[in-house]
């Protein structure tokens, strides 16, 4: 019993202290930590909207985005010529 | 009168409830992603998210949530809800929340707790062994002490982050205020659910912070719901459970005597 709650308390209590907030399996919700900002320019270097219903569900901050969404935002927003991800103080970019 | 065994019981109606609405979210987020939408798989062994599949477990998820609520098969039933949330969070990171996470810890536990003593079609005569409710209640607390610690950070603190969630557009003075009030709150009801005497206050104010969760937040309604039947049925456990009442009915039991539970 004192095992288990034990397993309780620590799980979220290593992830609070992880370096990237919010995370997973640490109770996080609501905290405000870690937005993802993402932002598509057209050649023109005009900045386009990005339609919401481009994703499954919200953009959770717990999971990380920067190896996949560049890509798949070039793909998918129209007239997309450049994409920039920034998540947790790391950014990645690319050119559509 | 509320006694132990309704509690649980309560507790699991309030998760097969919750069961429900997130086996929903998942077919909503999993058939979007089979549709074309961005996948974030767990790991590269995860089989392609395909509508067919999602459907059958969901279907799966669906049937276990009824017969956890009725109380039917009730052990089976909330082992199987909690085995189709561990594969729905393990086929794509984007069905990950908090509130999926600690309804499949409940599960599990639950599964134990002898839920299905009263108010269940199928009911059980055999008398539940102590640390399932107890690691129930705990974990409830848990959730509650982390929501509130990861708050404490400057960003969420000014309130800006609430104005922005809200449905009303409010004078950022009260949202900086009630950023405050939040974590206050979920920080009392971590520790007051576990004193006799803070107990009633704590219920109360853990009520009005789902309500107000659900009311005031602009998004995710339905999630949130599932979120506030997760945790509000669960209080029913310490009313009972940790007002005393709960060590005499196991005072016969050596292994109780012995933990001095």
């Amino acid at each position: 019993m004192v095992l288990a709650i034990a397993v309780q308390v620590l799980v979220p209590l290593v992830a609070l202290f992880s370096p990237d907030l919010p995370n997973r399996g640490g109770f996080q919700m609501y905290s405000a930590l870690g937005t993802v900002r993402m932002t598509v320019l057209d050649d023109d270097g005009h900045r386009l909207r990005v339609d919401p219903d481009l994703f499954a569900g919200i953009v959770r901050p717990e999971l990380s985005w920067l190896d996949a969404l560049p890509d798949y935002l070039c793909k998918h927003v129209p007239d997309a010529a450049t994409v920039e991800v920034s998540q947790n103080g790391d950014t990645r970019r690319a050119t559509c | 009168m509320l006694t132990a065994d309704r509690a649980t019981a309560l507790a699991r109606i309030g998760l097969g409830l919750a069961g429900l609405l997130n086996a929903a979210e998942g077919w909503t987020l999993l058939t979007r992603i089979a549709d074309g939408r961005l996948a974030l798989p767990v790991t590269d062994a995860a089989p392609p998210v395909q509508t067919w599949s999602v459907a059958v477990l969901t279907g799966a998820a669906m049937l276990a949530a009824l017969a956890v609520v009725l109380g039917w098969r009730t052990r089976a039933a909330a082992l199987v809800l909690a085995g189709t949330d561990v594969l729905v969070l393990l086929w794509d990171q984007q069905t990950y929340s908090s509130h999926r996470l600690l309804s499949t810890i409940l599960l599990v536990l639950l599964a134990f707790a002898g839920s299905d003593r009263t108010w269940a079609v199928r009911r059980s005569e055999a008398e539940p062994p102590p640390w399932p409710r107890l690691l129930m209640m705990s974990q409830l607390s848990v959730c509650y002490l982390f929501a509130a610690l990861s708050k404490l950070n400057t960003t969420f603190l000014t309130g800006a982050p609430l104005h922005a969630w809200l449905r009303w557009d409010l004078p950022v003075l009260l949202t900086f205020a009630m950023a405050i009030g939040a974590v206050l709150t979920e920080l009392f009801i971590a520790v007051a659910l576990w004193s006799r005497r803070f107990r009633p206050l704590a219920v109360a104010l853990g009520v009005l912070l789902h309500v107000s969760i659900v009311v005031g937040l602009a998004d995710q309604t339905w999630p949130l719901v599932a979120f506030a039947l997760t945790c509000v049925p669960l209080y029913g456990l310490f009313l009972t459970e940790a007002s005393g009442r709960y060590a005499p009915r196991h005072a016969a039991s050596p292994g109780m005597i012995r933990t001095g539970a």
